[in-house]
């Protein structure tokens, strides 16, 4: 088995998907189950003839651009941004995230001056959006 | 007439339309913020005024946010409401290549007429119109959804397979929670919080706009192209795409109204059906997915016009037709306004002054949102990613939250973007699984329902398979599914034809 | 010696009047912000309604903006279940409905328990009723019994949810009348009020306000009051057709565990001088909602009546 057949992974995780949602129906409800049902054998079986199509046809994939560790990094700041908000607050949790972003969204290395012009920036678009939420829109924030 | 027509026109009427056309757009354009959301907000607003002038400015930032929806659509791929779901299908790649600027004045367009349509239906055919609404059981809505759902096959661009597969999963996570029919917990892993199942503004935003940004990271090249032309608005432009597309133009339009109308459907199915039909019957079809100013313009024009289809059913019969009617209605019980059919007939001149006001709010919508759509565009494509990201990032933290000011929104938002940015690293779009997400609901409901209707009266093949309005939908989903089989068979005999002719 | 004695005294007078009058003083304060009144469900519906009926009379008592929040889920339950940890001074209250506080954790884990919620004050209360199509054939209630009775299951009454008010209401309906209908759940009031209408289904266990809301368009065949409903004055209550039951959904208010007894005294008070204006006693009654006041001292009391009254009905429907 050569990993080429890109589409070898994903179609094992559906099928592992599709056999858990069916498990799970087990425990419900004549009619609860019914659409639960159909969504996992739709995986399952989409699985199945994803990895069949994989092996048989093995049909060209075009591989993404880009790197992989600047994405994660990205991903690991949003979920511990998303987890501190209730915590920390909304405007400082904001500031620090925004500027991490800014970090890890650099198209080449800036110039001390724009780092600085840039980061100015968001803490102005954090605080205003703040501001626009929580006194006109009068949503509390956290 | 006249008077109602007058009465819309006091500075302070045109004024609420224009500031709630101005407000409701730009809210709309966020991502994360909803036209619910918007017109949630500002309810408190209008109880100082008087009803029809609340009902104004109401209507202005509904219009104006179903608008607005469409500007993060095109330009960060994110539908800014689930209204604005099929333009992104056109409207970012058409983004992507330049053409940015031609995509946000044509939807601006688009949606100014089909408002209209919507507003005018409202005025002249409201109360027949609303039979239509009462006419949909529950079989109905299952095999709207199940339309609906067959769109996500037809509109997989070219990945049939994986399509269907997202389609699955999105129906998969829309049974997440405690179940309308039969009162199941599903799925929820003993958690309270997942009791309510996933949101779907923060699946939304998780869905399409949380990949986009770790494209943005992950790549070197700009966000978007630059304005081709300079960056005008490119209004001849636009307008001739229109006149080329008049009869997609008015079919979208009606096929909105239709949809607004039907409680529970709102501007994303709306948006759906008639892009698809506008692909199906095009010319350009291969091109829809890449870039067809078509489809904007389908999409658009539709999801307006459910802003005047949708206050149908919310006056005539105190039903609302799209969800920001529910908060609208509310606003309007508290005024101490009863609608249903008494309303036209007591005071229809207050029906009338709102949807003249409605209607010159759309019109205002042409300069505002001219305006406002090359101020973003521009906006857009010269911020450099480091600072546009992050800034992206804050408003989908809040907007997120915002919905019902729960944190385990945003958490579900960066979870599902997380998988939706995995899954579309292994060649999976996020549009099947947001469609799977919303339709879901309805066509599990429905099915249910017309279950134990069908089975109360014995007459269970009857109750699915029996009734006009089903077998239309049925039809038209065969049809849809089977028409590019069609035409090309249609295709390969009149080639043979033409040779044996020869 | 005198003047440390004296002094002594001083001290210990001042921190008595402290100790007494701190609370009261509290009290006298609350509230010094602006209150957040959370619903558990969306805007429009009846907890909305009647929540923006309270609200400027509320204001003007307090002196403060009251902001109401909305927080939908799972049947109101996602807000139920985080009641508690709001905080707990008294400026964040939130809206509560019997049976819903009493069905859902009796029927699954929900992530709160029925003695969790605090309960300050019920205000009112929309009576179950039974709306039928205006071109129904059942002129009367027991043209509709007869119906069901004769053929079970083949009458088909909507309502909102399932383990919801509208479903229990449907089934004490059927226990105490023998009729055996087929319950068909929807996800809201409104959904179900327009299969009624469109003649989707025979008929709908809903509320006073959904018919005073629909007019002409239905026609209510009973409710569940004591005497008549002012807003529907032609409809026999139950009590008149000889059918024992009086009850719907009880809306009031409850605060996070934790609140100062006095902060929770002083809101019931609040609440209980607003029910008795009689410009939002009009507003209520208009509209079909029954103004009802059951203050902080008489809550227990009243939860536990409605849970005996639930008991037959929820071991029926499968919960504990």
């Amino acid at each position: 088995m050569t990993w080429t057949h890109r589409d070898l992974l994903p179609s094992v995780v559906l099928i592992l998907l599709g056999a858990y949602a069916l498990w799970e129906t087990l425990a419900m409800s004549t009619f609860g189950a019914i659409f639960p049902r159909l969504a996992g054998f739709g995986l399952l079986l989409g699985g199945i003839a994803l990895a069949v199509r994989a092996v048989w046809r093995n049909p060209p994939v075009t591989r993404p651009h880009g790197d992989l560790a600047r994405p994660l990094l990205f991903l690991a700041l949003l979920l511990g941004w998303a987890i501190l908000l209730p915590v920390t607050g909304f405007v400082p949790t904001s500031i620090g995230g925004a500027i991490l972003a800014m970090a890890l969204a650099f198209e080449e290395r800036p110039a001390a001056r724009s780092v600085l012009a840039q980061s100015a920036a968001l803490v102005g678009v954090v605080v205003l959006v703040a501001l626009l939420f929580g006194r006109l829109l009068l949503v509390p924030l956290p | 007439m006249i008077e109602a027509f007058l009465g819309a026109l006091t500075p302070f009427n045109l004024t609420l339309a224009l500031a709630g056309v101005i407000v409701g757009t730009i809210i709309g354009a966020l991502p994360g913020l909803s036209a619910t959301m918007a017109v949630a907000v500002l309810v408190p607003f209008t109880f100082t005024m008087d009803p029809a002038s609340g009902l104004i400015a109401l209507g202005a930032v509904y219009t104006g946010a179903i608008y607005g929806g469409a500007y993060a659509a095109i330009l960060v791929n994110t539908p800014g409401t689930p209204a604005a779901i099929a333009t992104s299908l056109d409207g970012f790649p058409m983004a992507k290549r330049g053409d940015g600027d031609l995509a946000v004045t044509i939807s601006c367009f688009a949606s100014a007429f089909g408002g209209i349509v919507g507003a005018l239906a409202l005025l002249f055919v409201a109360p027949p119109l609303a039979v239509i609404a009462l006419k949909f059981g529950p079989v109905e809505y299952f095999w709207l959804a199940i339309f609906g759902l067959s769109l996500i096959a037809v509109l997989s661009k070219g990945n049939t397979l994986k399509g269907l597969i997202g389609g699955f999963a999105g129906l998969l996570l829309s049974t997440v929670g405690s179940a309308v029919v039969g009162g199941d917990v599903r799925y929820t892993f003993g958690e309270p919080a997942l009791l309510g199942g996933i949101h779907i503004i923060p699946a939304l935003i998780g869905l399409y706009c949380v990949p986009v940004l770790l494209g943005m990271v992950a790549d070197r090249a700009p966000h978007i192209e630059r304005a081709k032309t300079g960056g005008g608005t490119r209004i001849p432009e636009a307008l001739a795409t229109l006149w080329r597309s008049k009869v997609n133009l008015i079919r979208s339009s009606v096929v909105g109204t239709v949809v607004g109308i039907l409680p529970a459907a709102g501007g994303a199915v709306a948006g759906l059906v008639a892009y698809s039909e506008a692909r199906r019957t095009s010319p350009d079809r291969a091109n829809f997915g890449k870039g067809a100013p078509d489809g904007v313009v389908a999409s658009e024009s539709a999801n307006s016009a459910t802003v005047g289809g949708g206050f149908v059913p919310t006056l005539v019969l105190g039903i609302p037709g799209t969800p920001p009617d529910a908060i609208i209605l509310g606003a309007l019980m508290v005024q101490g306004i009863r609608v249903g059919p008494q309303l036209f007939a007591e005071q229809g001149d207050l029906v009338q002054t709102f949807t003249f006001g409605l209607l010159i709010a759309t019109l205002l919508m042409i300069p505002t949102g001219l305006v406002i759509g090359r101020t973003a565009f521009r906006t857009i494509s010269s911020i450099p990613k480091s600072v546009l990201a992050p800034a992206i990032g804050v408003l989908i933290m809040i907007g997120a939250y915002a919905v019902e000011q729960n944190p385990n929104h945003v958490i579900m938002m960066v979870v599902l973007g997380a998988l939706a940015w995995v899954a579309a690293r292994w060649g999976f779009e996020p549009s099947p699984i947001v469609l799977g997400l919303i339709l879901g609901p309805i066509a599990e409901q429905g099915f249910v329902q017309a279950w134990l209707i069908g089975n109360a009266s014995g007459d269970l093949w009857g109750q699915y398979f029996g009734r006009p309005i089903s077998l239309g939908i049925i039809f038209f989903t065969i049809l849809t599914l089977t028409w590019p089989w069609w035409s090309d068979r249609r295709a390969r005999l009149k080639a043979l034809r033409e040779e044996a002719g020869a | 010696m005198t003047i440390t004695r004296r002094g002594l005294g001083a001290v210990l007078t001042s921190a008595m009047l402290v100790a007494t009058t701190g609370p009261l003083m509290a009290q006298a304060d609350f509230p010094t912000r602006p209150i957040t009144y959370v619903i558990p469900f969306n805007p429009g519906g009846e907890s909305d309604v009647t929540a923006r009926f309270q609200q400027p009379f509320m204001e003007e008592i307090l002196g403060q903006s009251v902001v109401i929040q909305s927080r939908p889920g799972a049947g109101g339950a996602t807000a139920w279940a985080q009641l508690n940890s709001l905080e707990a001074d008294g400026h964040t209250i939130m809206n509560t409905i019997v049976p819903h506080t009493i069905l859902q954790p009796a029927m699954k884990d929900v992530g709160y328990q029925t003695a969790d919620i605090e309960n300050v004050y019920f205000f009112h209360y929309t009576p179950d009723a039974i709306l039928v199509p205006a071109d129904s054939p059942f002129q009367t209630l027991q043209d509709l019994i007869d119906f069901a009775t004769e053929n079970p299951g083949a009458l088909t009454m909507g309502g909102s949810g399932t383990n919801t008010a509208n479903h229990l209401a449907s089934v004490i309906f059927g226990d105490l009348t023998g009729a055996t209908v087929t319950y068909v759940p929807f996800s809201g009031s409104a959904p179900a009020m327009t299969a009624v209408l469109g003649g989707q289904i025979g008929g709908a266990m809903s509320y006073t306000t959904q018919a005073v809301k629909a007019g002409d368009q239905v026609r209510a065949l009973a409710v569940a009051t004591e005497e008549r409903v002012p807003a529907l004055p032609d409809v026999p209550t139950f009590l008149e057709l000889g059918i024992d039951h009086v009850g719907g959904a009880y809306r009031g208010v409850a605060v996070p565990a934790g609140t100062p007894d006095e902060i929770k005294q002083r809101l019931s008070d609040v609440i209980g001088e607003v029910n008795a204006d009689p410009e939002f006693q009009r507003q209520m009654t208009e509209a079909g909602y029954q103004v009802v006041d059951i203050p902080l001292g008489e809550i227990p009391a009243f939860i536990e009546n409605r849970r005996a009254a639930y008991a037959t009905a929820i071991e029926r429907m499968g919960g504990s």
